[in-house]
């Protein structure tokens, strides 16, 4: 037991300095990644998407600014006051999302000086923003309303939010960007490397020293497992120093090493089996990367065969990050993580059943 | 120190050993000769214990390899044909890799001064010669501190300098009295290094014996050479003009 240790510790170590004096093969996705991140938050990350609103204000009555005042207080709103043939330009060259027009003869008086029912034209997009952002107006015409006519209605709404983070497109974009470097850094460091081992003769002379193929398959996994968790770790202490994270990381960390385990198991089963470094490499891809997409597509799926892909390892990871991306915490995530650690432990046994020297 | 008894061996239809017997006493250079295909590194290689036993009986050092091959690789040190080593490696890095797989210590710089690569002890295997990298090879083989070692064609694609420095590294090993299996396509070399030879030819021992022996019973059936042997030949005048030392730079 002791000798096996001093060969799994001396394996190990020997690994971990061959990826480190690699930087190229093992660090070139997990690099490219911060570098996105980085290029991300000097790009794209501002206050968050805005709904662009044109207004045409044909009044010249002051409860016209009143409104526009109105409108433009809506945080998601960027407002401006332009001609109807600009907004009817800027509308269908796709730079607006929605046309709000003020009539000329808005909010009229009849003769006995009371006022005329009047109403704004508004013209959308039939694109997200552009459909979101119709109840929005409305709300602020009914205020507008109230504000004017001095009448509280009989019936009113107050709308709450049940759950008070709010989410940025980071929060979607952070789990998707982890999840491609465990899965490239699993497949590139296991199967190919283990197969060129087997393939230059490396593995054969090991093989003479006497080892059991376990320990040499788990001191690979174990040095793969630690470029991949530290790799993880600083993509997320990097995304948490640049942007406001609203994800339990902790949790997050948890889902994404697991499912690391997964991804390098089957990598080094793969890579332990087959003997050829390019084939071993091309049959990781061929087994992950439909799993990937079925697991994905798994509600577009016939009922029957969408239940199989919940079992699928990369289900737990997409089920386990759909929780923590809807605000949940370790507890949300504790089934897909104790199935993760299952299917991890089944793999790493079949990686070392299915391991051949040469 | 090794016993082979009726050794067989197939590829599938190929029958790639065929009723092979011979031993190797202690302290002995054992030579198998052979053109490609002959069975030499399958025998080797069954003899390690890398094969398993179809038919037949090896032991070393009276240990049965089919029955005990992890106490049979304890006793041996193995050169292979092809042999490469992890990437990115020092030979010092390599050579306590090595130890610690075998369980066992290493003084790293005195098993590289016994290679000559004393002061390569930092470099990396892929910045070596090739002879160099065969006798880091030799160096790993001997991590253990072996009585027997395998050296499966060790002076293969080198220079002469490079073979003849191997040559040295062998006869020392024999000085130290462990025992050495080697195959080489060489005759010159075997003649040179080894006490007794097998020479094989499909699967099969052809003859046993010293070469100076087999040499005695080929002239003594009226063997006779036309082309006059010179006291050098063209291999001479290179080592000559170039140095027959050990080279230690590429």
């Amino acid at each position: 037991m002791k000798a096996t240790l001093r060969a799994y510790q001396s394996l190990t170590t020997a690994n971990l300095k061959m990826y480190l004096r690699n930087p190229i093969a093992s660090f070139s996705l997990f690099g490219a990644l911060i570098v996105l991140l980085v290029i991300y938050k000097l790009v794209f990350d501002g206050p968050g998407p805005h709904t662009k609103v044109l207004v045409v204000n044909s009044s010249s009555i002051p409860q016209a600014a009143t409104l526009i005042k109105d409108l433009r207080s809506v945080s998601t709103f960027d407002v401006s006051e332009v001609s109807s043939t600009t907004a009817g330009t800027m509308l269908r060259q796709g730079k607006a999302d929605v046309e709000v027009l003020i009539p000329t003869d808005f909010l009229g008086q009849n003769s006995s000086g009371s006022r005329l029912p009047s109403q704004l034209q508004v013209t959308y997009r039939s694109s997200p923003a552009g459909q979101a952002s119709v109840p929005v107006i409305r709300g602020a015409v009914e205020n507008f309303d109230e504000s004017v006519l001095h009448q509280v209605p009989l019936v009113s709404m107050v709308a709450t939010s049940v759950n008070t983070r709010s989410s940025s497109p980071i929060d979607a974009l952070l789990p998707g960007i982890v999840t491609f470097n465990i899965i490239g850094s699993a497949l590139m460091l296991a199967a190919g490397t283990f197969a060129n081992y087997k393939s230059t003769g490396v593995m054969r002379r090991v093989k003479g020293t006497g080892i059991s193929p376990s320990v040499f398959v788990l001191s690979h996994a174990t040095a793969s497992a630690v470029i991949g968790f530290l790799q993880t770790a600083v993509i997320l202490i990097v995304a948490s120093a640049l942007f406001a994270i609203h994800l339990d990381l902790v949790s997050l960390f948890l889902l994404l090493a697991l499912g690391y385990l997964v991804f390098l198991a089957l990598s080094l089963a793969i890579g332990g089996w087959v003997k050829d470094p390019q084939r071993a490499t091309g049959i990781a891809q061929g087994v992950a990367f439909p799993m990937i997409f079925v697991a994905l597509l798994a509600s577009s799926l016939p009922p029957g065969i969408a239940d199989l892909t919940k079992f699928l390892p990369v289900s737990y990871i997409t089920d386990g990050m759909q929780h923590l991306g809807d605000g949940g915490a370790l507890a949300s995530v504790e089934a897909d993580i104790a199935w993760l650690l299952v299917w991890a432990t089944v793999l790493l046994i079949g990686a070392g059943r299915v391991f051949r020297w040469d | 120190m090794v016993s082979v008894s009726e050794l067989y061996k197939s590829y599938g239809a190929i029958e790639a050993v065929r009723g092979v017997s011979f031993d190797v006493g202690r302290g002995e250079v054992f030579g198998l000769l052979g053109p490609n295909g002959a069975g030499k590194t399958t025998i080797l290689e069954t003899i390690e214990g890398m094969l398993p036993i179809e038919q037949g009986r090896v032991t070393v050092d009276g240990i049965d390899v089919a029955r005990e091959p992890e106490r049979v690789r304890r006793l041996i040190g193995i050169s292979l044909q092809k042999t490469t080593f992890f990437e990115r490696l020092t030979l010092a890095e390599l050579l306590r890799l090595f130890a610690d797989l075998y369980e066992t210590s290493v003084r790293v710089d005195r098993l590289l001064e016994r290679v000559g690569l004393a002061d390569q002890a930092s470099r990396q295997v892929k910045t070596l010669s090739e002879g160099q990298q065969q006798r880091f090879a030799i160096a790993v083989a001997l991590v253990n501190d072996p009585p027997l070692l395998f050296l499966d064609e060790p002076t293969t694609g080198l220079d002469p300098q490079a073979r003849r420095s191997l040559w040295d590294l062998v006869q020392f090993l024999r000085l130290e009295g462990r025992s050495v299996v080697l195959t080489t396509h060489y005759m010159e070399e075997a003649q040179q290094l080894c006490d007794r030879v097998a020479i094989l030819d499909s699967g099969r021992i052809l003859a046993l014996e010293t070469p100076n022996r087999l040499i005695d019973e080929l002239l003594a059936t009226g063997f006779h050479k036309d082309i006059v042997v010179q006291a050098a030949d063209l291999e001479d005048v290179f080592l000559h003009m170039t140095g027959k030392q050990l080279r230690t730079q590429p």
